[in-house]
C-alpha cells in the first residue's frame, strides 16, 4: 500500500515596468457609464500632477467628458480639440470604456517677409 | 382661514450627509441604513451638492460620488408652500431641495415625501385638489395682478337625491359631475372640491370668460345621463376682478371672501331657481 503524497507549489512571476507619471497621457475619454467618472479622473491627476488637466463635459450620448492636458489647448483653441477629439473618439469608445490617447501636433507656420 | 401646507410641515429635518469622494456602493448602503431617498454631500464641510438613491441607481458603482451628484442645489425657505414647492419641482425636474429656515441649512425636502404628502390634499372619492389648491392659485394669481373669475358649483337638491337613492348613488353622481367638470374645463383653469356637493374653479380670465364657462359646464352637467335616470343640475356663482396696485391687506383674505362671495352667489341662483348668478366687483372691476 503506497503513501499518498500531496505537493504544493507557487510559481511567482514579476513584470516590471516603468510607472508612468501621470498614468495617463495627453488625453482621455470617458464614456457615460465608465466605472471611473471625470472627476475622479480629475482629482487623481491633479494629486499626481497639479494643473495640468482640465475636464470638458460634453453634450454626446455616449461621452461624458474629456480630459486634456492644458499644454495642448496653448497650441489648439479648447472648442477645435474638442471637437476633433469627440469626432475621433466616439467611433471606437462605447458607454463603458475609458481611452486614454496621446495627440500629436505640429504647428506649421510659413510667413512671407519683404526683401 | 384657510390653513396652507408649508415645505416647513412636512420637509425632514434629520439629513444624515455624505462625502464628495464616497463611493457609490458605500453611500446607497448608507441612504438605504438611514431609510433616506437623498441626502447632501459636502466636500470639506461645503455643501457642493445633492446626490438621489435614483442618481445612484443610474450610474457606475464604481465611481465617486462627485462624479454623480447633482452640483447648484436649490434652496428654499421653509415658509414656501406645499403647492409652490410641488410646481418648482416640476419646472426644474430635480428630486430634491435643501431647505432654509432663519437663514440656515435645516434640511432636505424629496419628491417622494412632497407625493406621499400630496394625498392629504387630494379628495380620496373624486380625485379632484381639496380647496386649498384653488386658494394658492387665487392668492398666485393676485399677487401677479392677473384678472381672476372664480366660479363657484353646487348640485341641486343633493341632499334629497341622497336621501332618496342612497348615499352609494350620491358618490356616484359626485364622481361623475367631477368628471364632467375635469374633462370640460380649460387647461389654465384650477378645479376643486370645495366640499360636499360643490365644486370651484378659478380662471386666469376675465368674469365674462368665467360666466362663458359656467353656462356651458351648466349645460353639459345638464345633457349628462346619471343613473337611475336622475336629472342633475348645477347652479353656479361668479365673481371676478384683478388687483391693479400692490395692496397691503393679505391676499388669502382678499381670496377667501372672493370664493365666499362665489359661492353665495351659487346659493342665491339655486334658490331663484336662476342657472347663474354674476357678481362684479366695485363695478370697476376691481378687487378691494
Amino acid at each position: 500500500m503506497s503513501a499518498m503524497k500531496e505537493a504544493k507549489n507557487a510559481e511567482i512571476q514579476m513584470h516590471l515596468t516603468e510607472f508612468e507619471m501621470p498614468p495617463m497621457q495627453d488625453i482621455v475619454i470617458v464614456g457615460r457609464k465608465a466605472p471611473i467618472g471625470p472627476e475622479a479622473l480629475k482629482r487623481m491627476v491633479d494629486v499626481l500632477s497639479p494643473d495640468q488637466y482640465k475636464i470638458i463635459k460634453v453634450d454626446h450620448p455616449v461621452i461624458e467628458a474629456i480630459v486634456v492636458r492644458e499644454a495642448l489647448m496653448n497650441m489648439v483653441p479648447e472648442e477645435k480639440l474638442s471637437k476633433f477629439i469627440l469626432e475621433e473618439g466616439e467611433k471606437i469608445v462605447d458607454a463603458s470604456s475609458i481611452i486614454k490617447a496621446h495627440v500629436k501636433i505640429t504647428v506649421h507656420v510659413s510667413k512671407s517677409i519683404d526683401l | 382661514m384657510i390653513s396652507i401646507t408649508r415645505v416647513a410641515d412636512i420637509y425632514s429635518k434629520e439629513f444624515p450627509a455624505v462625502d464628495v469622494l464616497d463611493g457609490v456602493s458605500k453611500t446607497m448602503s448608507f441612504l438605504l441604513e438611514t431609510d433616506n431617498s437623498c441626502c447632501p454631500v459636502m466636500d470639506e464641510g461645503n455643501l457642493v451638492g445633492v446626490i438621489t438613491y435614483k442618481d445612484l441607481l443610474r450610474t457606475h458603482p464604481n465611481r465617486i460620488i462627485a462624479d454623480v451628484m447633482r452640483g447648484e442645489p436649490v434652496t428654499v425657505p421653509a415658509e414656501m408652500s406645499f403647492w409652490q414647492a410641488k410646481e418648482l419641482f416640476e419646472d426644474t425636474g430635480l428630486d430634491v431641495f435643501l431647505v432654509e429656515e432663519e437663514g440656515r441649512l435645516s434640511g432636505i425636502l424629496s419628491r417622494n415625501l412632497l407625493e406621499i404628502q400630496l394625498g392629504s390634499h387630494v379628495d380620496l372619492l373624486t380625485g379632484l385638489f381639496k380647496s386649498d389648491y384653488i386658494y394658492y392659485h387665487g392668492v398666485r394669481l393676485l399677487e401677479n395682478k392677473q384678472e381672476i373669475s372664480i366660479v363657484f358649483f353646487d348640485i341641486n337638491n343633493f341632499g334629497v337625491i341622497d336621501k332618496t337613492y342612497g348615499h352609494t348613488i350620491g358618490d356616484i353622481i359626485l364622481i361623475e359631475v367631477s368628471k364632467l367638470l375635469r374633462e370640460n374645463i380649460p387647461t389654465e383653469a384650477f378645479l376643486c372640491r370645495y366640499g360636499g356637493d360643490e365644486f370651484a374653479v378659478i380662471l386666469p380670465a376675465h368674469m365674462d370668460e368665467g360666466a362663458a364657462l359656467a353656462y356651458r359646464l351648466t349645460d353639459i352637467v345638464g345633457q349628462h345621463s346619471f343613473p337611475h335616470g336622475i336629472d342633475i343640475s348645477i347652479s353656479a356663482g361668479v365673481i371676478g376682478g384683478r388687483r391693479h396696485e400692490e395692496r397691503d391687506d393679505d391676499p388669502w383674505n382678499t381670496i377667501e371672501q372672493l370664493i365666499n362671495m362665489a359661492s353665495l352667489r351659487s346659493t342665491e341662483a339655486k334658490k331663484s331657481n336662476a342657472t347663474l348668478i354674476m357678481a362684479e366687483i366695485q363695478g370697476a372691476n376691481e378687487i378691494a
